[in-house]
C-alpha cells in the first residue's frame, strides 16, 4: 500500500513540475493533455445527442418518439449513405487543405461546435406532434443532411488533433492512456445517471421531453468541454523526412482483392447483419417491460464493468491462445450465449445475467478485431510488398452493396412483427414477446453464420509471426540498397538469427500428431479403479493435451519456418528469374526506345498461350506410378500452372506499363524524363513559417514538389518497378555477405545497448535531481516547525530503511550458510565501496555488465518511491 | 478458396435479395381484407385493457374543419398474465369477484388549442399509496393545467377506478367503443380498397388503405348533425395488429409548411395497443401531489 502511495505521490509531484512546461524531451505540458482529455469527456456527451439522430430503427427517437416506420428509417439511412460519401471527399479535401496560424484542425473544433449543438438541439425541439408523417421524414432528413456535413469537421479533427501534437510516438500514446482514463468518466456517468434522470419523466424514453430535458442539456455541456481542446491545445505540425508517393487507389484495391484474408475478414462482418438483432431488446425490456429506469441505469453500469474486467485480461488470453483461437473462442460462446438469451428474455434476472456474460466476450471481441485487422493488413505487405493501410477503407466498397441489402433485413423483420409507427405495441407482451424470441433466433442464425468464415482464417500466431520475420528481411534488403550497403547493426543480428533459426527448425521432424492424439485417446479410455488410478488418468490426459498443444505449436513452427527460407531464396526461383530477366530488358531500354514501342508488345505478350489445368493434371495422371507419386506430382503440377499463369499476367502487365510510359512520357515529358530531385521537397520542408504568406508559399512549394514526385512515378512506374527488382536481387544474393557481419553486429548490438542504459540512468538521475531540486524548493518554504517535523519523518524512514537493508543482509547470510556451511558470515558495511580490509573494486569497462547497471537503476528507482 | 469465397458471397447476395423482394408482404383480396377488418374490431371491442392515443392535426385546409390540434391518451391498465405456457397469450389477471387486478386508468386530454388558454386535462384513477405508510386507498386525481403552466385546478376524491370506468363520464367520452364509432357504422359497401397496396398482409399485421363514399359522409352528418372525421379524405388507412385494430389514419392532400410542396397531411390518427405503459399514481396524502405528475 505503501507503495502504491508512494508512486501516487511521484506521479503528482511530476504532473505539478510540468502542468504548464513540458518535461525534457517532450513537447506536450500535462495541463495540454488534461484539456485534450476533458474535451473528449465532452465529445462523448454529446455523442449521446447525435446517437438519437442516428438513422437506425433501434433509435427510440426517431422509431418510437417520432413514430418512422423501421424501413423508412432503413432507406433514409442508405441515402445518407450515398450522401456521406460524397461529403466526406469534400471534407478531406478542405481540411487537407487548410492552413491557419492554429493550425489545421483546431478552428474546425473552435468554430463547427456550435452550428452542429444548434441543429442537434433544435432538431429535438420541433414540433413533430404536429407534422404529417411526409413532413416529419423532411425534417429529418434535412436535419440528417446538416449534421452530417458539419459535424465531421467537428468530431473527426478532434481525433486528427492528436497526431500532431507530438512529434513523439511515446508521447502520444501516454496522451492517448490519458485520454481514454478521462473520457471513460462518461458512459460510466451517462450509463447511470440519464436513466436515473429518465424515470422522473413519464413514458421515459418514448417521452420527447426526456431529450429536450435530459439529453440536450447534457450535450449542451459537453460542447463547452470541447473547447478545451480548442484553446488549450497546440498542432505541432510532424512532416515526414522523405516524400513516398501515394500508392495508387485502383492498383491497391485490387492487390487487396487478391488477399484471402481479406475476404474472409469482411465475410465475417457481412455475416454479422443478423447477430445484432438482439442488440435492440437490452433496451426495449427497461423502456416497455420492466419500465424500470433506475434499474436499467445499475444494469448499464454492471455491463461497463464487464468491459474493464475484459480489458485488464485480454493482453494475457492474447498472448496464451493468439488471436485466432481468441476470436473463434468468442464467437463460439456468442453462438451459446445468444441461445440462453432467447430462452430467458421473459426473465430479466437471467437475461441480464447472459447479457452481460456476452458484453464480457464482446470486448475481446473489440481488441481481436483490430488485431486481425493488423494481421490482414501485414499480409497484405508480405503480399504486394506495400503498405496500404489508407486503400483498405476504399477496398471495402465491394461490400457495400451487401451492407446495403443486408442491412434491410432487420427493419423488415420488425414491420412484420407488428412494429411500425406506433413503437408502443411493444408495451403489449403478446406483440413484444413474438418479435423478441423472433429476434434471438436470428441472432441465433447470425451467430452462426458469422462464425463461419473464421475457420478459413488460418493465419496463426505463429505464421503471422513468420510473416513478420519476412517484412523485417525485407526492410534489411531495402535498407542494404537505400543506404548502399549500410545496414543498422540491430537489423543485421536479427534477421541473421531469424533465418539461422528457421534453418534449425526446417531440419528438425515434424512431430506425429497421430501418434499424440492417440495418446490422448488412450488416456481417455483407461478408467481407474480407484480414486488414485482416476487421478492418475486425468493427470495423464491434461499431459497428453499440453503435450498435443507444444506438438502443434512446433508442427506450426516448423510447417511455416519455410516461408522465411523461401523468401530468402526467392530469386533462385523460376517465377523471379523470369522477372529479373525481363526487369533488366525493361531498364536496359533508353528514353527514345521507350518510345518507339508499338502495341505489338501488348499483342505479343496476350499471344503466350494461356496453361490448361486440365490437360496439365490429364498428362500428370498418365504418368503418375502410384496414388502418393501422383499426389506429388499434382501438387508439381499445380505448382507449375500457378507459375505459368503468374507469369503470363506479369509480362501482359509489363507490356502494358511500358506502353502508358510510352504515352504519358508523350504528353508530360516531351523533351525527356526529368528524374526529380529530392533536394526540392526537402527545401520545401525548410522553408519558414511565421506569417500567412509565408505559410502559403510553403505549403504550395510542398504541393509542387509533392506532384512532381508523383507524376514521375506514375509515368515511369514500370521502369521504376524494374530497376527496384534487380536492386533487391543484388541485395538478396549478397546475404551470405551480410551473414558474415553478423559477430561485428553482435559486438555493436551490445554496446548501443549498454550506451542506452547508461543514457537511461543519466536520465533518471537528471529527473531524479530535478524531482529533489523542486523537493527542496518546496521544503525551503515551508515553516521551521514544519521542517522539523519532515527532517524527523525522513530520519525515521530512513532508520527503517537501514534496519531492512540489515534484516535482508542477515537473509542473504543465512542463505549462504545453509548452501555452503564453511563460509563465514561476513558484516558488510551499508556502504559497499570501500572498506578497510576490502580492495578496491576496478571499474569493469568489458564485457559490458548490464546487471549492475540495471540495478543501479533499480535502487534510484526505489529511492524515488521511498522519498517524501 | 478463391471459389469458395466467390461462391459464399453471392449465395449470400442472392439470400437477401430474395429474403427482402419476398420478404413477408402478401397482396390479399377486398373479401379476404373485410373479413380481417371485420374480425379485428370484433375483438378490439372485447379488449379489456388498451392504450389509446387519438391525434387532431387539422391544418384548416379543409372548410369543414377549422384548424386545430388536439390529443387524447387513454390508458386503461390492470395486472396481467400469460394463458398456459410460453403461448404468448396474454389476458388480464381477475380477483374472486371477477375484476381486474390492480384496475388504474390514466387519462391526458389537450382542451383549446394554440393560446395562453390552451390547457391540459389529467385524470388519474386507481389504487394510491400512502406517502406515510399509510394504507392504500382508491382515490380519482383531477387537474387542469394551463401549458403556459401558469394556473392550475385540481382535486382528489374517493373512487375506484371501476366505478369510474363505469361512469357516463368514461362511457361517453373515453372508452374505447367510442373511438370506433365510426368504423362500427361504415358497412363494406362504403369502402372502396386502393387498387395499388389496397390490402397487405405482412407477417402478423394487416394493412388495409380504403376511400370512404360520400354516401356515407352524407349519412353520418344527416344522422349525427356533424362532419365526419373522414370527411375530405385522400384515403384512410387501417393497420391491424395480431387481430386487433392498431392504427387508424386518415390521409388528406396538403401542402408542406409555406410551400407548394404537395404531401399527405394526417389530420386525423388514431393509435391503440392491448396493453399499454404502467400509470404511476400521485399518492393522496401528499400535500403537492400535482407536481408528481410532469409531461
Amino acid at each position: 500500500m505503501n507503495f502504491i502511495f508512494q508512486k501516487i505521490s511521484n506521479v503528482a509531484t511530476d504532473v505539478r513540475a510540468h502542468w504548464r512546461r513540458p518535461a525534457p524531451k517532450n513537447h506536450i505540458p500535462y495541463r495540454e493533455m488534461a484539456n485534450y482529455s476533458i474535451a473528449g469527456l465532452g465529445y462523448n456527451f454529446i455523442g449521446l445527442l447525435t446517437t438519437y439522430l442516428g438513422l437506425a430503427a433501434t433509435n427510440t427517437f426517431i422509431g418510437s418518439v417520432i413514430g418512422i416506420r423501421p424501413v423508412d428509417i432503413y432507406y433514409m439511412n442508405i441515402a445518407m449513405s450515398i450522401v456521406s460519401s460524397v461529403f466526406s471527399l469534400i471534407r478531406g479535401t478542405i481540411v487537407d487543405n487548410t492552413k491557419t496560424r492554429w493550425g489545421k484542425f483546431r478552428p474546425y473544433i473552435l468554430f463547427f461546435g456550435l452550428p452542429v449543438m444548434v441543429i442537434d438541439i433544435l432538431f429535438v425541439f420541433l414540433p413533430f406532434d404536429r407534422y404529417s408523417y411526409t413532413e416529419k421524414i423532411f425534417y429529418i432528413l434535412l436535419v440528417s443532411v446538416g449534421h452530417g456535413f458539419l459535424a465531421p469537421f467537428f468530431t473527426d479533427t478532434y481525433g486528427d488533433l492528436k497526431s500532431v501534437m507530438s512529434p513523439n510516438t511515446e508521447e502520444r500514446t501516454i496522451l492517448i492512456t490519458v485520454q481514454t482514463m478521462i473520457m471513460s468518466f462518461a458512459p460510466t456517468l451517462t450509463n447511470f445517471f440519464i436513466p436515473l434522470l429518465m424515470s422522473k419523466i413519464p413514458g421515459n424514453y418514448t417521452n420527447i421531453y426526456a431529450y429536450r430535458w435530459i439529453i440536450a442539456p447534457v450535450a449542451g455541456v459537453g460542447f463547452f468541454f470541447t473547447l478545451f481542446a480548442a484553446f488549450g491545445t497546440k498542432e505541432r505540425t510532424v512532416l515526414p523526412k522523405q516524400y513516398k508517393p501515394k500508392v495508387r487507389l485502383i492498383k491497391g484495391i485490387v492487390q487487396i482483392y487478391k488477399n484471402k484474408y481479406f475476404w474472409v475478414r469482411n465475410l465475417h462482418g457481412w455475416l454479422g447483419f443478423l447477430e445484432g438483432a438482439f442488440g435492440a431488446l437490452f433496451g426495449w425490456i427497461f423502456i416497455y417491460y420492466l419500465q424500470d429506469m433506475v434499474m436499467m441505469g445499475v444494469v448499464q453500469t454492471i455491463n461497463g464493468v464487464a468491459g474493464g474486467i475484459c480489458i485488464l485480461i485480454t493482453p494475457w488470453v492474447l498472448r496464451k491462445i493468439g488471436n485466432r483461437r481468441m476470436l473463434l473462442m468468442v464467437n463460439v460462446l456468442n453462438v451459446l450465449f445468444v441461445s440462453l438469451m432467447s430462452l430467458t428474455f421473459k426473465l430479466p434476472a437471467l437475461y441480464f445475467t447472459f447479457n452481460w456474460l456476452n458484453t464480457f466476450l464482446q470486448m475481446f471481441y473489440m481488441v481481436g478485431d483490430p488485431v486481425m485487422h493488423c494481421e490482414v493488413k501485414d499480409y497484405q505487405q508480405y503480399l504486394s510488398g506495400e503498405r496500404l493501410d489508407f486503400v483498405f477503407g476504399s477496398a471495402l466498397i465491394i461490400g457495400t452493396p451487401i451492407g446495403i441489402f443486408s442491412g434491410m433485413v432487420i427493419p423488415r423483420v420488425y414491420e412484420s412483427m407488428g412494429l411500425t409507427t406506433n413503437y408502443d405495441v411493444l408495451y403489449d407482451p403478446a406483440v413484444r414477446n413474438a418479435m423478441f424470441r423472433v429476434l434471438c433466433y436470428l441472432s441465433i442464425i447470425g451467430s452462426i453464420l458469422n462464425l463461419l468464415p473464421l475457420f478459413f482464417y488460418d493465419l496463426t500466431a505463429i505464421k503471422h509471426r513468420n510473416i513478420i520475420k519476412v517484412l523485417k528481411l525485407r526492410a534489411l534488403f531495402d535498407d542494404y540498397i537505400s543506404e548502399d550497403g549500410v545496414i543498422p547493426a540491430d537489423v543485421i543480428k536479427h534477421n541473421v538469427e531469424q533465418i539461422n533459426e528457421a534453418n534449425l527448425l526446417t531440419s528438425l521432424e515434424k512431430p506425429n500428431l497421430k501418434e499424440i492424439r492417440s495418446n490422448i485417446l488412450r488416456s481417455v479410455k483407461a478408467k481407474g479403479s480407484n480414486s488414485t488410478e482416476k487421478k492418475q488418468r486425468w493427470k495423464a490426459i491434461i499431459h497428453a493435451y499440453s503435450d498435443l498443444t507444444k506438438a502443434k505449436d512446433l508442427y506450426d513452427e516448423i510447417d511455416t519456418a519455410n516461408i522465411v527460407l523461401n523468401e530468402l531464396n526467392k530469386f533462385s526461383t523460376k517465377e523471379f528469374i523470369v522477372k529479373a530477366e525481363l526487369a533488366t530488358e525493361t531498364v536496359s531500354l533508353t528514353f527514345d526506345d521507350v518510345l518507339k514501342l508499338n502495341d505489338d508488345l501488348l499483342i505479343e505478350a496476350k499471344n503466350i498461350t494461356r496453361p490448361n489445368r486440365k490437360e496439365l493434371i490429364n498428362q500428370a495422371k498418365k504418368i503418375h506410378f502410384n496414388e502418393s507419386n501422383l499426389k506429388e506430382i499434382l501438387k508439381e503440377v499445380e505448382k507449375k500452372y500457378k507459375e505459368d499463369v503468374m507469369l503470363r499476367r506479369f509480362k501482359i502487365n509489363r507490356a502494358r506499363g511500358l506502353l502508358k510510359m510510352r504515352d504519358l512520357s508523350i504528353k508530360y515529358y516531351p523533351d525527356g524524363l526529368v528524374v526529380p530531385d529530392p533536394q526540392v521537397y526537402k527545401s520545401a520542408q525548410e522553408m519558414p513559417a511565421t506569417n500567412n504568406k509565408e505559410r502559403k508559399l510553403k505549403f504550395n512549394a510542398l504541393k509542387a514538389a509533392e506532384k512532381t514526385i508523383n507524376l514521375y512515378h506514375r509515368v515511369a512506374e514500370v521502369y521504376i518497378d524494374a530497376q527496384r527488382l534487380l536492386n533487391l536481387k543484388r541485395a538478396y544474393l549478397s546475404y551470405s555477405e551480410i551473414a558474415t557481419r553478423y559477430d561485428v553486429a553482435c559486438l555493436e548490438v551490445a554496446e548501443n545497448e549498454r550506451i542506452r542504459v547508461e543514457k537511461e540512468l543519466e536520465a533518471k538521475l537528471e529527473k531524479k535531481a530535478e524531482l529533489d531540486r523542486i523537493r527542496a524548493e518546496k521544503f525551503a518554504q515551508l515553516s521551521p516547525k514544519r521542517q522539523e517535523s519532515v527532517l524527523a519523518k525522513r530520519a525515521k524512514r530512513a532508520e527503517k530503511e537501514r534496519l531492512k537493508a540489515l534484516e535482508k543482509q542477515k537473509r542473504l547470510d543465512e542463505q549462504d550458510k545453509k548452501d555452503d556451511p564453511h563460509k563465514e558470515e561476513t558484516d558488510l558495511p551499508l556502504d559497499n565501496s570501500i572498506d578497510d580490509n576490502a580492495n578496491i573494486i576496478e571499474p569493469v569497462t568489458l564485457p559490458v555488465d548490464l546487471e549492475s547497471t540495471e540495478s543501479n537503476i533499480k535502487e534510484i528507482e526505489e529511492s524515488n518511491e521511498e522519498e517524501d | 478458396m478463391k471459389k469458395l469465397t466467390v461462391a459464399s458471397v453471392l449465395l449470400i447476395i442472392t439470400v437477401i435479395i430474395t429474403v427482402n423482394l419476398t420478404s413477408c408482404s402478401v397482396v390479399i383480396s377486398t373479401e379476404e381484407g373485410l373479413q380481417a377488418f371485420d374480425e379485428a374490431l370484433k375483438n378490439s371491442l372485447n379488449a379489456e385493457l388498451y392504450y389509446i392515443k387519438e391525434k387532431i392535426n387539422d391544418d384548416g385546409t379543409d372548410l369543414d374543419y377549422p384548424k386545430k390540434f388536439a390529443e387524447i391518451f387513454v390508458n386503461v391498465y390492470g395486472e396481467y398474465k400469460e394463458v398456459g405456457n410460453d403461448t404468448d397469450i396474454y389476458a388480464p389477471t381477475k380477483d374472486e369477484n371477477g375484476k381486474i387486478k390492480d384496475f388504474t386508468i390514466f387519462i391526458k386530454e389537450t382542451l383549446g388549442e394554440g393560446s395562453d388558454n390552451a390547457m391540459q386535462k389529467r385524470v388519474h384513477v386507481g389504487k394510491s399509496n400512502s406517502s406515510k405508510k399509510g394504507e392504500t386507498l382508491d382515490y380519482i386525481f383531477r387537474e387542469i393545467i394551463k401549458t403556459s403552466g401558469k394556473d392550475m385546478d385540481y382535486s382528489l376524491d374517493p373512487m375506484s377506478a371501476y366505478d369510474y370506468f363505469e361512469s357516463s363520464e368514461f362511457q361517453e367520452n373515453y372508452a374505447l367503443s367510442n373511438f370506433f364509432t365510426e368504423l362500427l357504422r361504415i358497412k363494406h359497401s362504403d369502402m372502396f380498397f386502393l387498387e395499388k397496396n389496397g390490402a397487405i398482409k405482412n407477417g402478423v399485421g394487416v394493412a388495409l388503405k380504403f376511400k370512404i363514399s360520400d354516401s356515407y359522409l352524407t349519412e353520418y352528418r344527416q344522422e349525427f348533425g356533424k362532419v365526419s372525421r373522414f370527411s375530405g379524405s385522400k384515403y384512410i388507412s387501417v393497420e391491424i395488429i395480431n387481430e386487433k385494430i392498431s392504427q387508424i389514419i386518415v390521409f388528406r392532400d396538403s401542402k408542406l409548411s409555406n410551400t407548394d410542396v404537395n404531401i399527405e397531411a394526417e389530420p386525423y390518427s388514431l393509435s391503440i395497443t392491448y396493453l399499454g405503459p404502467i400509470i404511476n399514481m400521485p399518492k393522496y396524502d401528499k400535500s403537492d401531489w400535482y407536481n408528481d405528475s410532469l409531461a
